[in-house]
């Protein structure tokens, strides 16, 4: 018996076989067990190195991207403007992020410049403490904000002195051990006064209240960033306020809560909550 | 559409160099063509590189190569294309030799180790076969396939027949040591038989005995198909890559013959005596 060629056997692996041929060949493999190991053990190695081919490949990438940067070097080689080339393409790179302003800052500017506006100096239920410690969750969370940001000291100093007032009414004279300095707030000094904040209105059994205010405040800010306030957070306020706090708060505050469904979108998220944050924030 | 160049090409005798200066000049264009047609069954070499190597051969020692063409030739094309093909050859088998047939021995050998030295003594026995008489044997491609797989094929070839041959060549047998015997040792077990899975030994024997008349039965197609899964330990792919056709259509041909297998010695057994079926 005439044993297949060693070319035809990698014609075989290849591919490149008439039909015919592919019937001729297979015949002869079922019959010659010597073709046959030829045959299935470069088949094998062939299959094998394929799998390694993509690893082979790489130093042709790497052979690519050297000719890439020896065009670049030809092209910038003596170029006087240069430089100038450079620090237009590092201008054209950041300027989307340099003229991008956080989106949360700009909503808390807007508010405060609102009041400033109406010329809002006392909110409504000024000497009340449950509305106070509504109020000073909300200030603390533009606050938070604000440091994490940087920068904008007059407008940290405006919320910092409203949170003052909301202190006083809490606290009457321990406000100001608790914020000597309302025009200097740092991030450490300012987290110490939110911890002692915390620890004070949890004697009182305000706390819940004033996590309250900081929910409301940060599901507005994550809906100015596109995202919708957490649907356990929601119930667990919604919970709150329809248990515990249910005579305290205004009836207002549970209806707009109620309206939150499982689906509820993102600027609905927004308008509720606002319209929750109104209730606090309107003039007396 | 192949070039024509058929230049006032005198061949009663040898060229001179102003005469093989004008044949080069004049074949440019048909070197870099030809090459160009068959550098792709000649992986890794790539264009650039080995036609500007290919161009500066033929210029080296006053186109030595040109001048030295035979009298009895037909014409300038053919005798190019004669050596572009070895010069392809030549120039793909040193790149990949080294690489490929040391990793089809230690792929043979199951070992991890390019410095062991059964390695090296079969690498070497191969590399003496295959460079013989200006590497004679690669030179028979007729390249109709891929250069890398035909080198495999060869390299595999040599070393399955040397195993072979060892029986009748008693110095092979001394010179490449009893490691080498080892390489291509049929398994104790019949592979075969793990188409045959019964519970009862003695009942699974009495169905391995039929199975040798069961296949004899198969056509070519079928026999291979369990050879290849069962002998060769093959993957589907590579089955199905061999009988020219889908992996789906492999994986259906297989659980068919393999009933086909189960029923013929289930009816078999049934004569016995017996009256399960084997299961699979």
């Amino acid at each position: 018996m005439k044993h297949l060629e060693d070319e035809d056997i990698a014609r075989m692996i290849d591919g490149t076989i008439s039909k015919r041929e592919r019937e001729r060949f297979l015949e002869h493999l079922s019959g010659c067990d010597s073709c046959l190991s030829v045959y299935s053990e470069s088949l094998k190695f062939i299959e094998e190195e394929k799998k390694n081919r993509v690893m082979l490949k790489l130093p042709r990438v790497g052979v690519v991207i050297d000719g890439w940067r020896r065009q670049a070097r030809t092209f910038f080689a003596g170029n006087r403007l240069m430089p100038v080339y450079a620090v237009l393409l590092i201008v054209v790179v950041l300027l989307p992020f340099l003229l991008k302003e956080n989106a949360q800052v700009h909503y808390i500017e807007e508010c405060v410049t609102e009041m400033e506006v109406r010329g809002i100096h006392q909110f409504s239920g000024s000497n009340d403490p449950v509305y106070a410690s509504v109020r000073a969750g909300i200030f603390v969370e533009e606050i938070s904000v604000l440091i994490d940001y940087g920068g904008k000291e007059d407008l940290r100093g405006k919320l910092a002195a409203r949170l003052f007032k909301e202190l006083k009414v809490l606290f009457n004279d321990e406000a100001v051990s608790l914020l000597p300095d309302p025009g200097h707030l740092e991030e450490e000094s300012f987290d110490v006064v939110v911890r002692s904040m915390g620890t004070m209105l949890d004697k009182r059994r305000l706390s819940g209240l004033f996590q309250f205010g900081r929910f409301v405040e940060r599901g507005i800010l994550v809906s100015v960033d596109g995202k919708r306030p957490l649907a356990e957070e929601v119930e667990r306020y919604r919970r709150l306020v329809a248990g515990e706090y249910h005579d305290k708060l205004p009836p207002g505050v549970l209806k707009e809560l109620n309206k939150f469904g499982a689906v509820t979108g993102i600027n609905e998220s927004k308008e509720i909550l606002t319209g929750i944050k109104d209730i606090f924030l309107a003039a007396e | 559409m192949k070039a024509t160049i058929q230049p006032e090409f005198n061949a009663s005798a040898g060229l001179d160099i102003v005469q093989a200066e004008k044949i080069f000049n004049r074949c440019l264009g048909y070197i870099r063509k030809e090459i160009k047609r068959k550098i792709a069954l000649y992986d890794p070499l790539d264009f650039k590189t080995t036609s500007r190597k290919f161009i500066r051969r033929l210029q080296d020692e006053d186109y030595k190569v040109i001048r030295e063409i035979s009298a009895d030739c037909e014409g300038v094309e053919t005798v190019l294309e004669g050596l572009i093909k070895d010069f392809l050859i030549e120039t793909a088998y040193y790149a990949l030799a080294d690489k490929y047939i040391q990793r089809i021995i230690m792929n043979k050998l199951g070992s991890s180790d390019a410095g062991d030295i059964r390695v090296l003594e079969i690498g070497d026995m191969i590399r003496e076969k295959l460079e013989k008489d200006g590497l004679k044997k690669l030179k028979s491609f007729q390249e109709k396939a891929k250069f890398k797989t035909f080198l495999v094929t060869a390299v595999t070839h040599l070393l399955i027949d040397s195993w072979r041959q060892r029986g009748r060549i008693e110095e092979n047998a001394t010179r490449y040591g009893p490691e080498f015997d080892a390489l291509f040792e049929p398994p104790v077990d019949d592979p075969l038989k793990k188409l045959i899975k019964l519970e009862d030994e003695d009942f699974m024997n009495k169905a391995a005995a039929f199975l040798p008349q069961v296949l004899e039965q198969l056509d070519y197609k079928e026999k291979l198909a369990i050879k290849l899964k069962y002998e060769q330990d093959m993957k589907l792919s590579a089955i199905a890559r061999t009988l020219g056709c889908t992996r789906f259509k492999a994986g259906i041909l297989m659980k068919q013959i393999e009933w086909k297998i189960s029923r013929e010695i289930a009816g078999k057994l049934k004569q016995g005596g017996r009256h399960e079926a084997p299961g699979r």
